[in-house]
């Protein structure tokens, strides 16, 4: 089965205090012909907490003010559903910042 | 003029006229507190009052006024706040720009809600402010010295040996470089559009307070003790209490991944070395201290000892984000050591960090591909990451010595002269104001402020969170020009309402909140939407200020490399050139403005009880 990396910032995890700024890295497995939003979908079915991050209350698309960086580059929400990942790819979710 | 009974104010304005030798108390006009509050309210008020069309930055007529506002001092957290508002040489427009720190409370409990400075003194002098005392002193001895060394020296004079706060220039203001600050407080900074040279141009040298004993009158301070707490909760644990942890350096990795990390010039937009580099880094590899800033309870600046690599021993002010990528990733210096000595060096010298940064970038970019030589350089190796180098030009554009007097003049000035391919290298705005230390071409929000700002920085501080706080959707496309000139007319106003108030932005993440508090120090009622009609009403002032100051609204666009699309990263191809003339259209007409000339629409001054402001406007600035 192909895999994929699933890299979440942890500032995403709202409410919790975050000890550090840095990402926290969950491998996924999916079948060959599943996109992108089905892959993060099913994990954040299984995982709640996952799961409040990205799509928020509603569940239905994953929650504005958040970054979707896909193999090192940013692409947009309505792109990402139809991405079909290849083993080895990595996706990354970041907070829109600002501040600093 | 109106004067009624005000809570949350002094009630009264320290006028120093630096020509005549003269200082003079006024009583503050009730109606002008209601209508601008305080800080970036009172100096766009008294600016444009004051600051008629034809006085230039660098005239005496010009005016610095430095004020605080209703929450200044008060029992609220981080209210040392205040802001400086100037006309400054970057633009010779308007500029409004805050430092946090002591300065701002100490301004009120010497009984004062505004300085406003103005004529040019025959010799060097500081201005102390003390127990019902104010006096022009003899600065000859501390002439020449940094920013730190000046605030020593002037305690010293004064035999202060109370808690005192000084806001001052280094040798760049005295210098006259153009990209100057107002320092003070060890680290803290009115950093925008040159507002040290214009202090210089006044042979003022620093102004100093002494903590006196007056406390500011509160309407209600139960309910402001009350509503401060939790106000504070919210502060300290925003972002999940990142800025209490790491420091506003706690970002610097995010934004690396996000691609809005200033890298080599904006040459690259990946800079592999972040981790070693960051304020997780900054915290578990070298020695910290506590640097509160007045009544803080987040305390996120630090003072720091670097403890390894080629600056073992360097201690000073622990770097903030926007120095970390100044002296970090824009200049391709990946040495954490060397980037806290360069924050220090710049700060104390008294010189903005972005505009330094992105100046000293430039040349190395220019270096790099042989437009300047070492001879033009004064004979020094200006390649990326050679900290030393860097430090010796920032010494030389302090003293606007040799080369350093080109530089003096910042990135645009500067490549104009060189000319040839060297002004399509420079990151700034084509009507001269410095972008902040990111990269804009992944956060479009920003760009679209920075350019058509009329505060010389950010305006309407939108980035892509800001919505929310105020129940709109946060922005899903980033790169939507549609939903990016969209967010940034939403909140307009808010920020610079924030900066009427005399507290630190970084406390105020919570909006009614914070509006609990101003009301409870004032007793009045105000909303969050009367919140944003005031912070309208001020930029809208400054605006035609601008216009009469002459504003031309077809350089208030990115530079070309400012605005070049990325060509690597994770935002690479994200082109915001090509939307760039509709974005900032879409956004005049959104905000009231025309959508062709920019200028603010007659019914749009009236709504905001700036009538009188249409004839003005009619009568002066471009077609």
């Amino acid at each position: 089965m192909a895999q994929i990396t699933l890299r979440i910032h942890r500032m995403l995890s709202e409410g919790a205090e975050v000890e550090s700024p840095g990402l926290e890295e969950i491998p996924v497995s999916f079948s060959v012909g599943e996109n992108l939003e089905h892959v993060v979908r099913r994990l954040a079915t299984d995982n709640h907490t996952l799961g409040d991050a990205l799509y928020g209350t509603s569940g239905q698309t994953i929650r504005g003010g958040i970054l979707v960086v896909f193999n090192d580059r940013i692409i947009n929400r309505s792109e990402y559903a139809a991405v079909a990942p290849q083993d080895g790819d990595e996706v990354t979710f970041l907070p829109m910042l600002d501040g600093g | 003029m109106t004067t009624r009974e005000l809570w949350g104010y002094m009630g009264k304005i320290l006028r120093v006229d630096l020509s005549r030798g003269s200082i003079v108390e006024e009583v503050l006009d009730t109606e002008i507190a209601e209508r601008y509050v305080g800080g970036s309210g009172f100096g766009a008020e008294f600016l444009y009052r004051e600051v008629l069309p034809g006085v230039e930055w660098d005239d005496p007529d010009n005016r610095i006024i430095m004020a605080s506002g209703p929450l200044g001092g008060t029992v609220v957290s981080g209210t040392g706040t205040f802001c400086l508002v100037t006309k400054g040489p970057m633009t010779n427009q308007a500029v409004t720009t805050q430092a946090n720190g002591f300065w701002g409370a100490f301004l009120r409990f010497a009984g004062y809600d505004a300085l406003i400075i103005q004529g040019q003194s025959p010799r060097w002098v500081y201005l102390h402010i003390g127990e019902g005392t104010a006096e022009l002193k003899d600065a000859s001895s501390i002439l020449g010295k940094d920013t730190w060394e000046s605030e020593d020296a002037i305690r010293e004079d004064l035999g202060e040996t109370k808690m005192m706060s000084a806001f001052g220039i280094g040798p760049a203001g005295e210098n006259l470089v153009r990209f100057a600050v107002v320092a003070g407080d060890r680290g803290h900074v009115c950093s925008k559009n040159g507002s040290g040279a214009v202090m210089g141009t006044k042979r003022l040298k620093a102004i100093a307070i002494s903590r006196t004993k007056r406390s500011v009158p509160i309407f209600d301070n139960e309910l402001l003790r009350a509503k401060s707490k939790e106000l504070d909760y919210q502060a300290k644990t925003a972002k999940g209490g990142l800025l209490d942890k790491w420091g506003t350096g706690g970002l610097f990795s995010t934004y690396a991944l996000a691609g809005t990390l200033p890298t080599r010039n904006y040459t690259t937009n990946i800079f592999p070395e972040h981790e070693e580099m960051n304020g997780e880094y900054l915290r578990t590899h070298f020695e910290h201290r506590n640097k509160a800033c007045w009544g803080c309870s987040i305390r996120h600046t630090k003072y720091i000892k670097v403890t390894e690599g080629p600056y073992e021993g360097y201690e000073g002010e622990e770097p903030e984000y926007e120095n970390m990528a100044a002296w970090g990733s824009v200049i391709g210096n990946t040495d954490a050591g060397g980037m806290v000595m360069l924050t220090n060096l710049a700060d104390r010298l008294g010189m903005d960090a972005n505009e330094a940064g992105w100046t000293i970038a430039w040349i190395m970019e220019c270096y790099e591909k042989g437009i300047l030589t070492r001879d033009d350089l004064d004979g020094l190796d200006m390649r990326w990451d050679n900290v030393e180098a860097v430090a010796e030009m920032l010494e030389k554009i302090s003293r606007r010595e040799g080369v350093g007097d080109l530089l003096a003049e910042g990135v645009m000035r500067a490549s104009a002269q060189v000319g040839g391919d060297a002004p399509n290298l420079g990151i700034y705005v084509m009507k001269g104001s410095t972008p902040r230390g990111h990269d804009h071409r992944a956060v479009w929000p920003e760009m679209l402020d920075t350019c058509v700002s009329a505060t010389s920085t950010i305006q309407s501080g939108a980035r892509l969170t800001s919505p929310a706080l105020f129940g709109h959707p946060p922005v899903s496309d980033p790169f939507s020009p549609w939903e990016v000139a969209g967010a940034n007319a939403k909140i307009d106003g808010w920020f610079v309402f924030l900066d009427s108030l005399g507290i630190c932005r970084f406390i105020t993440v919570h909006p009614q909140l914070t509006m609990d508090c101003v009301n409870a120090a004032t007793g009045w009622d105000l909303s969050i939407a009367d919140a944003l009609i005031i912070g309208r009403r001020t930029i809208n002032k400054l605006r035609v200020f601008n216009f009469r100051h002459g504003l031309d609204p077809a350089l208030e666009v990115p530079s070309p490399r400012y605005g070049s699309t990325p060509t690597d990263g994770p935002a690479e191809g994200k082109s915001v050139a090509d939307h760039f003339e509709w974005m900032k259209s879409f956004y005049f007409e959104l905000v009231g403005w025309d959508r062709n000339t920019g200028k603010p629409l007659a019914h749009t001054l009236e709504s905001l009880g700036l009538a009188e402001l249409v004839a003005d406007l009619e009568n002066r600035g471009p077609e």
